[in-house]
């Protein structure tokens, strides 16, 4: 039943071992063992050493991005409050709340599973937000594809196509989020090729909680009781996080399988409710979700916290089918969690759970020596160092003087080329001017990276749970423009607002980790400023190719350093974060891709911004410098162009902008803005005017030194276009004194006209780029089936 | 002024609606249908009952067929708290119980042989949808006392199963008999796709049982109950306090404020 392993052996045997045995262990790490055992003068049971490769795997150990992290991310100065980085981050929002954000991947097996895995993907991450005592009321996700038009003929074998994944991750979102009751109102969707055997799937959670509410995800006291509730425990998941620790490969369709868990949003529902009415109760001394390495590492990590150390009986879990005792141990069965639980308190949360018929079954006790005992039925399976599982021997590495040095002196050099940058001429440029813009205008409206994401956004409640306030759709109830951020209503009686988003555009990163990654804070901070918030915390998933390649470790350092460029800079905290790395197969990496995810504030939320146009003969504003940055702009992709700067950040005027339209937003100053990002001016003036069905018209001469097509395409960060009334003009330029600000033209009629010193760039109607822009994505989606009424 | 809200795994939607009903001074009581099988609560204790939205036991068979099985032992106390006058508001999921339980349409012939004469399917999209749409108000009853006849108000739908299919017979008692309390609103009529979000037959939207205490809608009102909820609100010039979902709770809140 727990067979004890001999581990005296040579290197090479013993990663045959580790190999048979699925464990994913390291040459390295099997002779750590070997001597930890030797020193023990025993030998390890099978369960002990599965029980190590869940713990020291990296998705749960973070063994090769902890040192960055710790570096980079953690601890960014800041007067946001963030009282707690667990299983998720705890913001303060007001005297008496605080908000609780999360955010995961579920990548490996979106790219196995896409239904099973983004489901439960979703259902992760409110685990996360739950365990805190929060109740989670809004889900975000960031997806990325290869494009769907890929042929099928350049698919490699074992690689699912782009549209088949697209379309089954929606479901899988769409499936879980609705039935579960929590709206899914932020997100993205990119393409890059590199996506191609590894589509990315990050999802992101927000909860909110009373201050006094707040559950640790670790024990408090001896004697308490480990209690397990929620769904059964079955074969499901079993070695998820040691299949998300390596890379995929042709094999994985068949051997992996079985590491993708089972998603029931119906038993997640119930459990929901009644983990938050024990916690009301203060009957849960502590909580910690099962999510990789199950209760394994659950366990481990929830009474590790405390010091502490725990006795499970494995034979009181229960299970859905006929398993071995080292299976229930790391099984990654979905909808549980893990209660710490005073004595006393025990029947009352009986009784809380089978209200709910949710399963509630104590499994163990917390004890003081910090060793985890593993028991079935009396027989001892693992008696193991609580500190020694935590520890995998790559974090014992002492820091490094030298490094940091290093770091250091890349930051400043990278300064000194924003001030270079900005004295770059216009930049000179191997091809002609287009003859025909309209048509450019048209092709990028309706490239995959820009196209309306109407289609996928429908079949999402967006608005279960009565908060959301503006919608990730905005305008008329048929026409609209694309959301930056979406607002919701965390409390009920009161007007604070919280500010959703989550962005990085894989043609950046792609280019230069660098750069990229502060692109991607840049954009997070505009989409919420664009919606009339404050930035106020953020969120990262680091997703990263094989960390044993030089070159990828590379990318995820320039990643990290450019996230804390632009985060430092604006006093904006990782409140909680993610890695995910081995996004790699034998045909190639994924490119870096930094996720962030951003939360930002508004006082009263009846003054957030949208970004239709409102009304006709309104002032249209630029906010921020247009510099010539066309490098990996989707203009330069449309005509096949490699050439150029890539945008870079300046976050002095980031931050200037940023303030200035909270401000305008709030004394109703503005009343439209969206953010330049994809495409540019020309892109960002066509989807402000689709929502209202209110055309522009406007002259770009005010943006000097530049050729129209960088004018018009250039996609320079830190800027916004806003609408302003005719009679606000003075407050607004008083507002934004400290700002660049270009007057662009007027609103009004059913065009789009835009100009050149008088010469005509653009002029087409509104009606004839939405419809482009609207198609552009939904054609891939599953053929329209309409069923005719009987 | 007691209200069942009335539950089971999957339902979702009963904290705003429970909020909708306490702001305009009635008591909400959150009731799993177990409890009231067991017998812990009974219907006659209520002054009202609302069936929120969302996907009970998953909606995996059918939308509400589940719920409705549950339910249908408790048929009698339903009846009878309807032929006693109190409301009973189903929302979205809840109206799918409803019609999966005969309780709507109200038919001649479910009077002898009680069952379902209609259904809620799958939209003929093929997708959940979710979008505002804007509703025609049909006739006045408790519910939409506080609109006008013919007035069009906004309200949010979010389903994969709100396309009201029934026979022409059917179709033509509800009518007559002034059943239909709320239709998808378009451009033309009948009201085409997206106007009409699922394909519903005559763009039926909501309808009321011929003694006008039984209300089901597939759209939310709980989810516009206050303005800045609604999707439109920031097209528009003046601030309010309420939204047009607010009217339905209102209405009931008087209706039972009256009988007491």
């Amino acid at each position: 039943m727990n067979r004890v392993v001999d581990i005296n052996l040579s290197a090479a045997e013993l990663m045959q071992i580790s190999q048979q045995l699925g464990l994913g262990l390291s040459r390295e790490e099997m002779l750590y063992i070997r001597e930890h055992f030797r020193k023990l003068d025993r030998l390890p049971t099978e369960l002990e050493l599965q029980a190590l490769g869940q713990e020291w795997s990296e998705h749960c150990s973070y063994k090769s991005s902890l040192p960055l992290l710790r570096r980079w991310i953690f601890d960014i100065p800041t007067t946001t409050e963030v009282l707690l980085s667990e299983d998720a981050g705890v913001v303060g929002l007001d005297e008496e709340h605080v908000y609780v954000v999360a955010l995961e991947s579920h990548n490996h097996p979106s790219a196995i599973e896409p239904y099973g895995g983004a489901a439960t993907g979703i259902g992760g991450v409110i685990r996360d937000v739950l365990c805190m005592g929060a109740l989670p009321i809004a889900l975000i996700d960031g997806l990325f594809f290869a494009s769907p038009e890929t042929p099928i003929a350049s698919i490699p074998s074992g690689v699912k196509a782009p549209r088949y994944l697209l379309n089954r991750v929606v479901e899988g979102i769409s499936d879980y989020g609705n039935r579960v009751g929590i709206p899914t109102c932020s997100g993205m969707i990119a393409f890059h090729p590199s996506y191609l055997s590894n589509c990315l799937v990050n999802v992101g959670c927000i909860g909110v909680a009373r201050r006094d509410e707040i559950v640790r995800s670790r024990v408090s006291r001896t004697n308490e009781i480990l209690v397990l509730v929620g769904g059964k425990t079955g074969r499901d998941g079993i070695h998820g996080v040691t299949f998300a620790s390596a890379n995929l490969s042709q094999e994985s369709e068949r051997k992996d399988r079985s590491a993708v868990q089972l998603g029931d949003p119906i038993t997640e529902e119930p459990l929901i409710h009644a983990c938050l009415e024990a916690n009301k109760q203060r009957l849960i001394a502590g909580m910690k979700d099962l999510g990789g390495g199950g209760l394994s590492c659950a366990v481990t990590e929830i009474v590790g916290a405390a010091e502490l150390g725990a006795r499970i009986d494995l034979a009181a879990v229960n299970c859905r089918e006929e398993m071995e005792p080292w299976e229930i141990w790391i099984s990654e069965s979905q909808e549980r969690m893990l209660l710490s639980v005073a004595p006393q308190n025990l029947d009352m949360i009986a009784t809380i759970f089978r209200r709910w018929q949710v399963q509630c079954h104590p499994i163990g006790e917390v004890i003081a020596e910090r060793v985890i005992i593993v028991t079935y039925h009396e027989k001892e399976l693992a008696r193991m160092d609580g500190q020694f599982l935590l520890t995998p021997p790559q974090l014992l590495v002492h820091r490094d003087e030298n490094r940091e040095r290093e770091d250091r002196s890349i930051l400043s050099s990278r300064k000194d080329e924003l001030k270079e940058a900005k004295c770059i001429p216009a930049h000179y440029k191997s091809f002609p001017e287009p003859s025909d813009y309209n048509e450019i205008l048209l092709q990028l409206l309706a490239a995959e990276n820009i196209a309306s994401r109407a289609f996928v956004i429908r079949q999402y409640d967006y608005e279960v749970g009565a908060r959301t306030i503006t919608k990730p759709l905005q305008g008329r109830q048929i026409t609209s423009s694309p959301a930056d951020a979406v607002i919701i209503k965390p409390l009920r009686d009161s007007y604070i607002g919280l500010a959703l988003t989550c962005d990085v555009t894989p043609q950046f990163t792609a280019r230069d980790p660098f750069w990229g990654a502060a692109a991607a804070v840049d954009e997070v901070c505009r989409n919420l400023a664009a919606a009339g918030a404050v930035p106020h915390s953020l969120a990262d998933c680091l997703c990263m190719g094989d960390p044993t390649v030089q070159k990828r470790m590379e990318e995820m350092k320039g990643s990290c350093r450019g996230l804390n460029f632009v985060a430092r800079a604006l006093g904006l905290p990782f409140a909680s974060g993610n890695v995910s790395l081995y996004n790699e197969t034998d045909i190639g990496s994924i490119v870096p891709t930094p996720t962030v995810l951003g939360v930002g504030i508004i006082k009263d939320i009846r003054t957030s911004l949208t970004a239709d146009l409102k009304g006709e003969g309104n002032l249209l504003f630029l906010i921020g410098r247009t510099e010539d940055e066309l490098y990996g702009s989707e203009y330069l992709a449309l005509l096949g162009r490699e050439e150029g700067n890539l945008p870079r950040v300046d976050p002095v005027q980031l931050q200037a902008n940023c303030t200035a339209m909270a401000r305008g937003a709030s004394e109703k100053v503005i009343i439209a803005a969206h953010d330049l990002s994809t495409g540019g001016i020309g892109v960002c003036l066509a989807e402000l005017t689709f929502g209202g069905g209110i055309g522009c018209q406007v002259d770009l001469q005010s943006l000097t030194g530049l050729r129209p097509d960088s004018k018009l395409f250039s996609e320079s960060n830190s800027r916004f276009i806003v609408e302003v009334p005719p009679h606000q003009e003075t407050n607004f330029r008083t507002i934004f004194r400290d700002c660049p600000v270009y007057f662009l033209g007027m609103t009004g009629g059913e065009r789009i006209q835009i100009d050149d010193n008088g010469r005509s760039l653009i002029d087409v109607t509104i009606d004839s780029a939405r419809t482009v822009w609207e198609q552009g994505l939904s054609k891939y989606f599953q053929e329209e089936r309409w069923i005719s009424a009987s | 002024m007691d209200i069942c809200v009335l539950v089971m795994e999957g339902t979702n939607n009963e904290a705003e609606t429970s909020h909708s009903l306490a702001a305009v001074g009635l008591t909400p009581h959150i009731v799993i249908i177990r409890e009231l099988i067991a017998g812990k609560y009974s219907l006659h204790q209520f002054n009202g009952l609302v069936i929120p939205g969302g996907f009970s036991a998953g909606d995996y068979v059918r939308s509400g067929a589940i719920f409705a099985a549950y339910l249908r032992p408790l048929l009698p106390d339903l009846r009878s708290l309807i032929a006693d006058g109190w409301p009973v508001l189903g929302i979205c999921n809840g109206f799918q119980i409803l019609v999966e339980l005969g309780v709507l349409p109200d038919c001649k012939e479910n009077d002898e042989t009680p069952g379902p004469t209609a259904i809620l399917t799958r939209n003929s999209s093929a997708r959940f949808e979710c979008r505002a749409v804007s509703l025609r108000c049909e006739q006045i009853n408790l519910f939409t006392r506080g609109l006008k006849r013919g007035e069009i108000i906004e309200l949010p739908a979010a389903h994969a199963e709100g396309r009201f299919v029934t026979s022409t017979k059917i179709l033509e008692e509800i009518t007559t008999t002034g059943q239909v309390a709320f239709r998808y609103v378009g451009p033309s009529i009948p009201a085409e796709y997206p106007y009409n979000p699922n394909g519903s037959l005559d763009d039926i939207a909501g309808l009321v049982n011929r003694q006008g205490n039984v209300l089901g809608i597939m759209p939310h009102p709980e989810r516009a109950f206050y303005w800045y909820q609604q999707a439109s609100w920031p097209r528009q010039q003046e601030v309010h306090h309420y939204g047009p979902g607010y009217p339905f709770f209102a209405g009931m809140a008087a209706y039972i404020k009256e009988r007491e």
